[in-house]
């Protein structure tokens, strides 16, 4: 019997992951979240202290693979400056980025009442990776003289009085690769700009090291974090809605873990239990 | 000369970064700017010469008919579908290039890497096992990294699991992470240099 349940078919793991996945969704649970992670908790408070009208540098280094992750909380992110009144600038590493920056920046600029060019820009995507962050630092304008719409960046409102990193309040990178490594190193500790870090949970390990330094001014760290943020700022939303899928394949996975080891370890014993012996041949001293 | 010339380039390149780092006098700042402009046009080179690779590769799949051949047909079909749409009626919303991006590409890169949720799963229940002391620990410490992530973990332990959680990731975890950072960042050290000197040629194409 445990060995039957070692060798468990593989597929019914994956029907039961779906079940329980879907679930949470079609009962409506909620799981609203009851803690709110110190690091969480300091980029909403180092945005908040954000005087208004702060230029800041928001880079969407996603591409759609981790969108249900990283989306929601690119969502509450924008929320939260422009309703500091700061002027956001976006733009992307990743080539298929340029379409969610602008989805992000449209629709929350379109919730807040803020206007492209004005409250809001999307830079686009620019190809370089390491030297597209160093040449920020020396010159915005240079790197990115047309925005994602090739309108000229020069009399943008938003980009007013912004050179270069000197003049940007905050960086955050919203990315589930190695990304936010690079702003850390380069634009962090050449050019001394503040840096946020948002990120899938997977990813979200690489980056403790830099919160415990102070070379990073908060992390969020996956879509828990995400709703973390979205309760934070009082708006309910996509993280909130995907909590009670992902509590729910949580604890799916802690219950896989201790039946697969109660059966392995069980089948082990079951293997090792010493059977009847059969009784010893005569050997023929005995009389 | 081919060999040369390259290494050069290199030293050059090389020499001029480092002391430009450590000496930030105007003159050097401005060729510094111009080599970061040179560097984002190599980087367009770079999608091109991709491109090419691209192109390269799933033609002769498809001439040759080699196995699968009828994916790189997709790979370029879609490739153009992209590029005329794109090109035809902008990228802005509510476009159908903007419309193929949200309900095709989205979805589909989406579903791929959620896929990984399964084979997690399926792996954690098969090999995920108490053998050892050190197994045991992992084990223990991932189930409450797994609890304490989510709502219902600070609900039932009055926010304690949260708490260990945070315990975990910031001191055992970016001890190791620092480890290999450091280690990392020797090897990184070391390679430039061998580079820079010319020691190490493989990316030239030599051994």
């Amino acid at each position: 019997m445990w060995d039957k349940l070692l060798h468990i078919d593989r597929r019914l793991i994956y029907a039961l992951l779906f079940a329980v996945v879907l679930a949470p969704f079609l009962l409506q649970w909620k799981q609203p979240p009851q803690y709110i992670n110190p690091w969480t908790q300091s980029l909403y408070d180092y945005i908040e202290k954000l005087p208004p009208g702060t230029p800041v540098l928001v880079s969407f280094d996603f591409d759609p693979a981790v969108k249900p992750e990283l989306y929601p909380m690119a969502m509450a992110i924008t929320r939260h400056l422009h309703r500091r009144n700061a002027r956001v600038i976006g733009m992307t590493m990743l080539p298929s980025g340029v379409l969610m920056v602008d989805d992000v920046l449209n629709q929350t600029g379109e919730e807040a009442g803020k206007r492209r060019g004005e409250d809001w820009v999307n830079l686009g995507y620019k190809t370089g990776g390491l030297a597209v962050i160093l040449g920020l630092g020396e010159n915005l304008k240079r790197v990115f003289p047309t925005d994602a719409h090739l309108a000229s960046t020069a009399p943008l409102p938003v980009l007013r009085g912004v050179r270069n990193y000197q003049d940007i309040g905050l960086l955050i990178t919203i990315s589930g690769t190695g990304m936010p490594g690079a702003w850390i190193a380069f634009a962090h500790q050449r050019y001394k700009v503040p840096v946020a870090v948002g990120t899938t949970s997977v990813q979200a390990t690489d980056y403790y090291v830099y919160l415990r330094t102070g070379q990073i001014v908060g992390m969020l760290n996956g879509i828990a974090a995400a709703a973390e943020y979205e309760k934070l700022i009082g708006v309910p939303d996509q993280a909130m809605l995907g909590m009670p899928g992902v509590t729910a394949c949580h604890l799916l996975m802690v219950l896989l873990v201790i039946v697969g080891n109660v059966a392995y370890f069980a089948s082990r014993r079951h293997r090792e239990e010493p059977t009847a012996e059969p009784p010893e041949p005569p050997t023929g001293e005995e009389v | 000369m081919r060999m040369q010339a390259p290494l050069a380039i290199g030293f050059l390149a090389g020499m001029f970064f480092l002391v430009q780092f450590f000496v930030p006098h105007q003159r050097l700042k401005e060729v510094y700017d111009v080599l970061l402009d040179w560097a984002t046009i190599i980087g367009i080179f770079a999608m091109v010469l991709g491109l090419g690779s691209l192109f390269r590769t799933h033609i002769d799949r498809i001439r040759q008919r080699r196995k699968s051949w009828g994916y790189s047909f997709i790979t370029l079909g879609s490739f153009f579908l992209m590029l005329i749409l794109g090109l035809g009626w902008g990228t802005e919303k509510g476009s159908p290039f903007q419309w193929m991006f949200t309900w095709v590409q989205v979805p589909l890169d989406s579903t791929v890497f959620s896929l990984l949720a399964f084979f997690m799963a399926s792996a954690a229940y098969r090999s995920f096992r108490a053998r050892s002391v050190e197994a045991t620990i992992l084990l223990v410490a991932a189930i409450i990294v797994i609890i304490g992530r989510i709502p219902l973990g600070g609900e039932l332990s009055h926010g304690y699991l949260p708490r260990i959680t945070e315990w975990i990731m910031i001191y055992p975890t970016v001890g190791a992470k620092r480890a290999i950072l450091f280690g990392v960042a020797l090897g990184v050290i070391a390679t430039s240099l061998r580079i820079i000197l010319g020691i190490e040629r493989s990316h030239l194409g030599g051994d």
